[in-house]
């Protein structure tokens, strides 16, 4: 287990949740560092470190919704499995959708993993926990 | 010759009287001889005494209208005054003559000469024209009748034209308006299913949108319950509860009825389900609650019928959960049995609960529909909706049997060849 905290990338526009899944993440027993992205067009400047996210820090996983506003999830996603430095970061799709076939579109683009959002806050937790645990206990990731 | 006769006397110096004898007095025809233009009587014979009923002496010396009165009439008068005048004989034809029998007569008349070899007479014989007189009329009859039945066969012909003419009209309005109406049946056949599908399609956004506010509202009341709880009194602890417990049962009702309004959306193909397998997988889905209960299950070998898998899972669910799940305070009994009958598959499912009513028979099967409190036994009462609504695609029906605190017996039915 890494002793620094794990840097994890929250993308999501709907406040609400974003406090909701910060507060999951910050009271698990993963220490980490959670940045936020509202705008689903500023995903890329701040990976890439571009603009006012000069000094934004890589991080080791990505929680990306699908429904953001100007550009959507799906978009972002196929751009940062597109990117040779960028597409070894693992990204979790978590998002409300039970579509079928948003699930289907979602690993076409080589996502890492998709995760419905629990409709209670235990729930909640519970698998942003279990997201933690798997991702920064049990497997090994590539060195940043 | 003509002297003998003249010998005699009278106008032209001729016996008429017994010539009339001599040749007619045994004709079968009726026979009278006349005067040139006076029309007296010179002669008669025993015929025509027996048709005029009268005596010889009575008629001879009489003018002829005396022992015929109809003569002035029917033109006899006339036709001897010209027989007289010209030599030729005439016919007068069936006339009626109402007081004798026969009834009618046919005069014919010519002259008879005098030793000068004129004129001197004319004799009249009469002969029976009754028959072909009666003959007439009733061909005249009846030609009237057919004349008249020609008319009614025509007049009948034309309305019944006219009625064949209104009938096609009829018809042809009535096909019109059968038309029409099959139209609007159609419209209103097509109107209900896109309603039904706007419906459907209604409650699946409103449930799944919903859905989105709701997990906000729980999650953050969870989240204040778990991190304020020791921070408000005794009533703020109990009004985050209710409003957990809201936001909780919203949920599954909103569940639900995503799960209701995805019935037809989310339906598979008839396939053959092996009903025994199906139950297999549903009671183990129930493992816990038979253990946690002592629920006894127990069941007849089940059939394969035909039908959607899935579905037809979610009916033994369903039946066997509410099974489970009203029961009372004796120790709990379910059997699922079948019976073949001709047609279709009956099964059942049957509790030793607490019973339904009779009245509540339609109800029960209303989406939403509950028959008792939250507190006593959980569920939204959709379950036997969408049993029903499954069933009903199946081509097949449900109905139940029960006794308030003696049990339940939910009926179902499956087409052997498979409905739908």
């Amino acid at each position: 287990m890494s002793i620094k905290p794990a840097e994890i990338l929250l993308v999501e526009d709907n406040h609400a949740d974003a406090v909701l899944s910060k507060t999951c993440i910050q009271s698990s027993q993963i220490p980490s560092n959670v940045s936020v992205v509202e705008d689903g067009s500023e995903v890329m400047a701040y990976l890439r470190n571009e603009g006012a996210y000069k000094d934004a820090p890589r991080p080791d996983l990505i929680l990306l919704d699908l429904n953001l506003p100007r550009k959507d999830g799906r978009e972002v996603l196929a751009e940062i499995k597109a990117d040779e430095t960028l597409r070894k970061i693992p990204v979790i799709i978590f998002t409300s959708s039970h579509a079928d076939k948003d699930i289907a579109h979602a690993y076409d683009l080589h996502a890492n993993g998709y995760i419905r959002k629990p409709e209670n806050y235990p729930q909640f937790c519970a698998a942003m926990e279990a997201i933690l645990q798997y991702w920064f206990a049990l497997a090994s990731l590539p060195a940043r | 010759m003509g002297s003998k006769l003249k010998s005699d006397g009278g106008l032209s110096g001729l016996d008429l009287t017994n010539l009339g004898r001599y040749f007619s007095e045994q004709s079968p025809h009726a026979m009278v001889i006349v005067e040139g233009t006076t029309h007296i009587v010179r002669g008669v014979n025993s015929a025509f005494l027996r048709l005029v009923k009268e005596d010889r002496e009575k008629l001879i010396g009489q003018p002829f209208t005396e022992a015929v009165p109809e003569g002035e009439k029917n033109g006899c008068l006339a036709l001897l005054d010209r027989v007289y005048r010209t030599g030729q004989p005439e016919i007068l034809p069936e006339q009626e003559h109402a007081q004798t029998s026969p009834a009618y007569w046919s005069y014919s008349m010519w002259v008879i000469l005098g030793a000068d070899d004129r004129p001197a007479g004319v004799m009249i014989q009469v002969t029976n024209a009754t028959e072909i007189a009666t003959f007439r009329r009733e061909l005249v009859a009846m030609n009237e009748e057919l004349t008249l039945s020609s008319i009614q066969q025509h007049n009948l012909a034309e309305t019944l034209e006219r009625t064949v003419d209104e009938l096609k009209k009829a018809k042809a309005e009535l096909e019109i308006r059968v038309r029409d109406r099959t139209a609007e049946l159609t419209e209103a056949v097509e109107e209900l299913k896109r309603s039904n599908r706007d419906l459907e399609q209604f409650a699946y956004v409103c449930s799944h949108d919903l859905q989105e506010p709701l997990r906000m509202v729980t999650s953050f009341v969870q989240l204040l319950e778990d991190r304020y709880n020791d921070k408000v009194d005794e009533q703020g602890k109990q009004y985050i509860n209710f409003a957990v417990e809201g936001s909780k049962r919203m949920g599954t009702l909103i569940h639900d009825l995503l799960e209701f309004s995805r019935l037809n959306s989310q339906a598979q193909p008839f396939v053959p389900t092996d009903c025994e397998a199906l139950l297999r997988q549903v009671l183990h889905s129930f493992t816990l609650l038979i253990k946690e209960t002592g629920t006894q299950v127990t069941h007849d070998p089940l059939p394969t019928v035909l039908g959607d898998r899935t579905q037809l899972a979610q009916v033994f669910q369903n039946l066997i959960g509410n099974a489970i799940k009203f029961q009372s305070e004796k120790p709990p009994l379910v059997h699922i049995g079948v019976e073949k009958r001709d047609t279709d598959w009956l099964f059942h499912v049957r509790d030793n609960g607490i019973g339904i009513c009779q009245e509540y028979q339609d109800r029960i099967f209303v989406i939403f529909q509950r028959l008792h409190t939250r507190q006593k036994y959980i569920g939204n009462g959709i379950g036997l909706a969408i049993v029903k609504k499954i069933l009903e695609r199946h081509g097949g029906a449900i109905y139940f049997e029960s006794k308030p605190d003696e049990g339940s017996t939910f009926y179902f039915t499956i087409p052997i060849n498979g409905g739908g």
